[in-house]
């Protein structure tokens, strides 16, 4: 079990989660690049039961690809993407390892939606690669 | 690639709407740990466009100031309501010209974007690849 310590960019949110490994999904889809304003998001999928956060947290609540709510979770201060909650994966927190304290350890484990990925993203990795979701 | 103008984009769930009327000067990557942070993810990509050239049409930016490593103060607009940061605001560059940097995954077309210079590489994720014969910085820009 790895300890994730990890906060937003000004430092007014600041959170505490578990996982198992490290090994992120990369994803390429259009609320992902809207959300960031990039590429790509980095995802870390964690038990909603081990994650603890304090601070300035706003939430904006959207509708995902398969119809169910998605919340997205920002600095309310500083607009950092700190977390989102797809209605799949109910009992689920997905973080953005980019506000992780510590990323040396981020590895891909796949990639997915690539049907919207940037023609000039290269994420190296002998990793699964989907056009869509997964499976 | 040249796009077609006006570029239109905005913030996640839509309250900022804003267009471009000219032609884009750079698109660029950076991989500052600031960008890695308030982005959630590996590197920020956007486009520096003529400040004249952006145009908001929708909504009202929150304007958040902050002092980077290099004690430049960058302010930033993003969206009340999504948090999505959507761009800068007017900045002169090395020739004058009052120029913004747009958050380029805001764009509604960006089937044209691509980066030629890439910022701040010794923070780089060892995963992304970055586009062989771009120009590379370790750090800010030249």
């Amino acid at each position: 079990m790895a300890e994730i310590k990890g906060g937003c960019l000004c430092g007014a949110v600041r959170y505490t989660a578990q996982s198992e490994n490290l090994a992120v999904t990369v994803c390429h889809c259009r609320d992902c690049q809207k959300f960031t304003g990039s590429a790509f998001a980095t995802l870390l999928m964690v038990p909603k039961t081990e994650f603890v956060v304090t601070g300035p947290v706003k939430t904006h609540t959207g509708v995902g690809g398969s119809g169910l709510p998605v919340l997205r979770h920002f600095c309310s201060e500083c607009g950092s993407s700190i977390a989102e909650e797809p209605g799949t994966r109910p009992g689920m927190m997905i973080l953005f390892a980019g506000t992780f304290d510590n990323i040396s350890g981020v590895t891909p484990a796949r990639e997915i939606f690539r049907d919207d990925q940037f023609p000039f993203v290269r994420v190296s990795g002998d990793h699964p690669r989907f056009a869509k979701r997964p499976g | 690639m040249a796009p077609n103008l006006p570029l239109t984009g905005g913030c996640h769930c839509g309250t900022l709407r804003y267009e471009i009327s000219g032609a884009p000067i750079l698109t660029y990557t950076c991989h500052c740990t600031d960008c890695q942070r308030i982005t959630g993810t590996a590197f920020s990509l956007a486009i520096i466009v003529p400040d004249s050239a952006f145009r908001l049409v929708k909504g009202e930016p929150r304007s958040v100031e902050r002092i980077a490593a290099s004690g430049r103060v960058n302010i930033r607009l993003l969206c009340p309501d999504c948090g999505c940061w959507i761009s800068g605001i007017g900045r002169p560059n090395e020739a004058g010209v009052l120029v913004r940097r747009v958050r380029a995954g805001t764009l509604d077309d960006r089937s044209w974007l691509r980066p030629t210079e890439h910022y701040f590489t010794r923070s780089k994720q060892p995963w992304v690849t970055l586009p062989a014969g771009d120009d590379i910085y370790e750090a800010q820009a030249p």
